[in-house]
């Protein structure tokens, strides 16, 4: 290669400036989007994977099967499970459960809510390799009253001293000794901790923890206060997270073989009521781009969303080569007559072609260096868009691919015009019809169509997912939660003498302000899952009827005032209901679930009642009283659940909900007014009232985000289509000026120049959307199968799509025979 | 029919107007056969270009049949185009991707003739020239002289009054010419105004009437009875 053939491509380059400058930023968008996902699936893939051992770490989750056949799947098992599975498989080298429990940690300067708090036990540290920062990884927790705590806990409840060995509070005053400090778990990790204390010591404080004076009596004579593992309640609910870890070269196989051990002698009781338990392994870095099952500790991605992604980047990235493609051939083929010549004089073949794809990868590289730019720029967009603590991950290794990726990709895009021009016959590129003939014309129609088949289907695809965001947004609830804020009752006043008065004197003085309407207890808020559940529940007189799983809400007589649900026969609870009285309230899926004909029949019918998830009710008949309509208590995207609402103030982990019902008279000082009354009540505790509706609509935030990035994506690849169109319409009105001269010396509007000109292309459209449209609406189906409401997949989505690519393409196209339509035919038709 | 006065067409630039028509005075009857003779850039197809409507005159009028050709919309000119005056090339710009028939079609097919009525016309016309049996070809397939006739059958299809030829013949044999010349010159006997470019002394003596153009400006005009000089 010598110095005129970089000059000459340099030249070209700058000759057509437009063009060159428009194809360079058609790559650096398809680049640096396609970079932008690709980190962010790299992100998401990575989950988990960074543990030592990751391969042999995995979860065991519940797949239970009811009396009715139905199965439930839960990401937490039987508490039990974990402390067991060592001593009964052999394969098994240790293993953990964390249970979760509700938990507000103090000191005298500092608070911490939402903790991620859980009772583990110091395998936790076997299984997964975290080292401590302070103390003793090996023996995590030396006294009965040792907790281990993240970095940013102890930052947050210490401040900036060193926190080990300085003691905290949690709930109703549970005093702790920090006895280990370990880094916080990486963001990518699905598992994530607080604080860390044990089932053990949870047992102790339970026995030992006096309520009145606040005191921990301390009995070094007791060794070990977990119950006995072979108790039945130990595996009745599932609320532990269960983790193990895999001696070296054992066979899934042997370990679920050892779980059968596990189902005779540990789950008879559930075997007699007619439930199937079933452990499954997953393994810890399949866990986060699985399935959501229920209670996930931190959501999943779905795999099919990741896949999804990967179609949108590799979409935008072929996109833009294609067009870079589109672009290159005009470019090159109107140089025939260089080529042609320079043949004549004695070139060869391979330094002509060297110097066609000498262009290409010139200008790639100039679209791969503004990709990486404003790749590093975006990133950080990105990441706080998808509520990421950190930047997405970017590893060099993965820069060095993409690099050899887009230089392969660069040369393929020059080979393709070389192809078509160098082999002609110097004769063949010099005379004048070459350009008309020789422009690739087909291929490129091809792709073109190829590209508006993939925006069409994109185009379907946001507007599927969009509406099915706005519908789950806008669908009735079913209880009015729009003037509602609610809170975690005080935890400092737990199980304190008098808390219940103080919680209902607090509520009367709230609803004594202006504005303010009710308030009521129960023991979740929409938005919130329903915290317990049984498959214990018929009616008395149906015994056979046993099997669904129920949902269970206790709240107390001002429920309905606050969140007014749809009464459809009886009446809810009254000032004169006892609570933890006799009485239940349906909603219309369990009326139907029991059997009961209607709601009016379902008045005065005796329902059994088992349900043994911390609540403990043990065969208590109930008498119902009501039937509401049904709400949905979490988002649309899951179907409602059978509901038996009782009236009684207990709740999961002793942890409660206050709503408060306010109106138009409450004006935007809510919380304000809200706030001034909590801290003269209840001064130790963080004040945290939040908007129901909010927190609902939270719900819908994987969603809408999804659809927002498919939005932008959708963007930019219905832009960069019509960017190729627009080489492509140029190109192909080019060819046609001496036609359309002819015909408007013959008498032709530019009108009917025009129709003539945008036929062909509306036909490549219709072919587009031909393609394009079932795979969208097979695709679209399968989503939308996640939803258990979902918005209607309408023939108009499809049209509308079809008719916005028609009206874009026509836009685009229309502008080239505009121009076309309108030259004067002289010079067209001038004899050359 | 067509009256010229004072036309001038210029181009500018920066410091002078390089004119390529300078105050062009002509006159012509209906029925009359013309032509434009003159050496190369002498604005001889300027000319023929703005009696078409093609072109516009920087300067000057232009009546045809009294009327004002300069004040005329777009629409007004395309009808013109589509009743009133017909178009040859010198190089036929027969439309490749149509057959014969096809092009001879189009002109009719803007006019908003019906299908049957544009078959009875269009066959009417080939059995004229006799060329029924290459209907079906495309322009491609024909010698220069056959796409010539094709290309005068597509300007007279719509039976123009005035019919624009600019050099009919430059592309052609001297045998193929000598065919064109003689059924333009027919078509000239039926009534219909013709005004051809040409470079060849022979072909303008088919006309009755020669305008010499130098430079921009008329030098010559002779009128000569066609039958006179009409040569065998």
């Amino acid at each position: 290669m010598n110095t005129t053939n970089l000059k000459t491509t340099f030249r070209s380059i700058l000759n057509q400036k437009f063009s060159s400058l428009l194809s360079i930023l058609v790559l650096t968008a398809g680049m640096a989007s396609f970079m932008l996902i690709f980190f962010y699936i790299n992100y998401e893939k990575g989950f988990d994977r960074s543990w030592t051992d990751a391969d042999r770490i995995y979860r065991v989750a519940l797949s239970k099967t009811l009396p009715d056949g139905k199965v439930t799947k839960t990401a937490s098992n039987y508490v039990a499970l974990g402390w067991v599975m060592p001593d009964e498989i052999p394969g098994v080298e240790c293993s953990t459960s964390l249970w979760e429990d509700k938990v507000m940690a103090y000191t005298t300067e500092n608070y911490m809510t939402d903790v991620r708090f859980y009772w583990g036990d110091a395998s936790f540290f076997k299984v997964f390799d975290r080292p401590f920062l302070a103390g003793d990884v090996q023996n995590p927790f030396p006294t009965i009253q040792s907790m281990v705590i993240s970095e940013s806990a102890a930052r947050q409840l210490f401040g900036s001293q060193n926190a080990l060995g300085k003691s905290f509070k949690i709930n109703e005053g549970w005093e702790f000794v920090v006895s280990g400090i370990f880094p916080d778990f990486p963001e990518d990790s699905h598992v994530k901790v607080d604080i860390l204390g044990t089932c053990n010591q949870l047992f102790y404080y339970l026995g030992h923890f006096d309520n009145a004076t606040s005191s921990l009596r301390l009995d070094p004579t007791v060794k070990s206060s977990l119950p006995d593992a072979s108790q039945s309640w130990l595996w009745t609910g599932s609320d532990a997270y269960v983790y193990t870890k895999l001696k070296k070269d054992i066979s899934l196989a042997d370990i679920t073989a050892g779980f059968g051990t596990i189902y005779k002698k540990y789950t008879g009781h559930l075997l007699a009521s007619n439930q199937k338990s079933e452990f499954v392994m997953q393994p810890i870095s399949s866990i986060h781009t699985g399935p959501n099952l229920e209670h996930e500790m931190s959501a999943n991605i779905d795999s099919r969303i990741i896949s999804a992604l990967w179609v949108v980047a590799i979409l935008a990235l072929l996109m833009s080569w294609v067009i870079f493609i589109n672009f290159q051939i005009t470019q090159s083929v109107e140089r025939a007559k260089e080529v042609g010549l320079k043949k004549v004089v004695g070139a060869s073949s391979s330094s002509l072609s060297v110097q066609i794809v000498l262009q290409s990868v010139l200008m790639n590289a100039v679209g791969m260096g503004l990709a990486f730019v404003v790749f590093f720029v975006l990133r950080k967009s990105l990441s706080s868009y998808l509520d990421l603590k950190h930047l997405i991950p970017v590893e060099p290794a993965s820069l060095m691919v993409f690099l050899l990726v887009f230089l392969g990709g660069s040369v393929a895009s020059g080979l393709y015009p070389a192809f078509i021009i160098v082999p002609r016959k110097a004769q063949l590129l010099l005379s004048k019809n070459f350009v008309q003939k020789n422009d690739g014309f087909s291929l490129r129609r091809t792709l073109i169509v190829f590209q508006f088949a993939a925006s069409i289907g994109l185009l379907i695809a946001t507007s599927v997912i969009v509406r099915q965001v706005s519908f789950m947004k806008n669908k009735d609830v079913g209880l009015s939660i729009d003037q509602t804020v609610y809170s975690n009752i005080p935890l400092s006043n737990l199980k304190k003498p008098g808390s219940a008065e103080k919680l209902r004197a607090f509520m009367e003085e709230v609803n004594r302000m202006p504005g303010f309407r009710s308030s009521t207890l129960t023991s979740s808020i929409p938005g919130k899952a329903i915290t317990f559940h049984s498959n214990q529940i018929f009616p008395v007189d149906a015994p056979e009827k046993v099997g669904s799983n129920y949902g269970l809400l206790t709240v107390e007589n001002h429920f309905d005032e606050v969140y007014q649900p749809r009464l459809l026969s009886g009446r809810l609870f009254a000032e004169d209901d006892r609570a933890g009285g006799n009485l239940v309230v349906l909603n219309r899926e369990a009326c139907i679930q029991l059997g009961l004909s209607s709601p009016e029949t379902a008045i005065g019918k005796f329902i059994n009642v088992s349900v043994h998830d911390y609540i403990g009710i043990d065969k208590v008949i109930y008498q119902v009283c009501g039937v509401i309509e049904n709400f949905h208590q979490e988002s649309p995207r899951k179907a409602i659940e059978p509901l038996l609402i009782i009236n009684d103030l207990r709740w999961k982990y002793d942890v409660g909900f206050i709503s408060v019902g306010f109106n138009q008279q409450a004006g935007s000082n809510v919380l304000a007014a809200l706030k001034e009354k909590w801290e003269r009540f209840y001064p130790a505790d963080p004040f945290s009232f939040r908007f129901t509706n909010q927190t609902y609509q939270m719900q819908m935030k994987a969603d809408e985000k999804l659809a927002g990035l498919f939005s932008a994506y959708t963007g930019l690849s219905v832009l960069l289509a019509a960017l190729g169109l627009l080489g492509l319409a140029s190109n192909a009105t080019r060819k046609r000026v001496k036609e359309i001269g002819i015909r408007k010396v013959n008498g032709a509007r530019i009108s009917e120049v025009m129709v003539m000109l945008n036929r062909d292309f509306v036909v490549w459209i219709a072919m587009a959307f031909v393609i394009a449209t079932p795979i969208a609406y097979f695709a679209m189906s399968k989503w939308l199968e996640n939803y258990a409401y979902k918005a209607e997949l309408n023939w108009w989505i499809f049209a509308l799509a079809g008719l916005l690519a028609l009206g874009i393409a026509l836009l685009t196209v229309s502008w080239q025979s505009w121009k076309a339509a309108t030259r004067n035919p002289v010079e067209a038709l001038r004899y050359e | 029919m067509i009256k010229l006065s004072n036309i001038d067409r210029y181009y500018q630039s920066k410091f002078q107007r390089s004119f390529v028509l300078k105050a062009v005075n002509l006159e012509i009857q209906q029925g009359e056969f013309v032509s434009i003779m003159g050496p190369s850039g002498a604005g001889k197809s300027t000319l023929l270009n703005i009696i078409g409507l093609l072109d516009e005159p920087s300067a000057g009028t232009y009546t045809f049949l009294g009327n004002d050709m300069l004040s005329l919309t777009e629409k007004k000119k395309i009808e013109y185009h589509r009743n009133a005056i017909g178009f040859i090339f010198q190089a036929f710009h027969l439309i490749e991707e149509l057959t014969v028939y096809e092009n001879i079609e189009t002109p009719l097919v803007y006019k908003g003739v019906k299908s049957k009525e544009r078959k009875a016309m269009v066959a009417d016309l080939l059995d004229q020239f006799n060329m029924v049996a290459k209907k079906d070809l495309f322009p491609s397939q024909l010698s220069g002289g056959q796409q010539q006739l094709v290309a005068i059958a597509r300007a007279i299809i719509g039976k123009p009054m005035l019919l624009l030829a600019d050099e009919p013949t430059g592309n052609l044999h001297s045998d193929q010419g000598k065919q064109i010349m003689e059924l333009l010159s027919g078509l000239n006997k039926e009534g219909m105004t013709i005004i051809q470019v040409t470079h060849s002394e022979t072909n303008a003596m088919y006309g009755n009437r020669v305008i010499r153009l130098v430079d921009g400006i008329i030098r010559e005009e002779n009128v000569q009875p066609a039958f006179f000089i009409q040569p065998n």
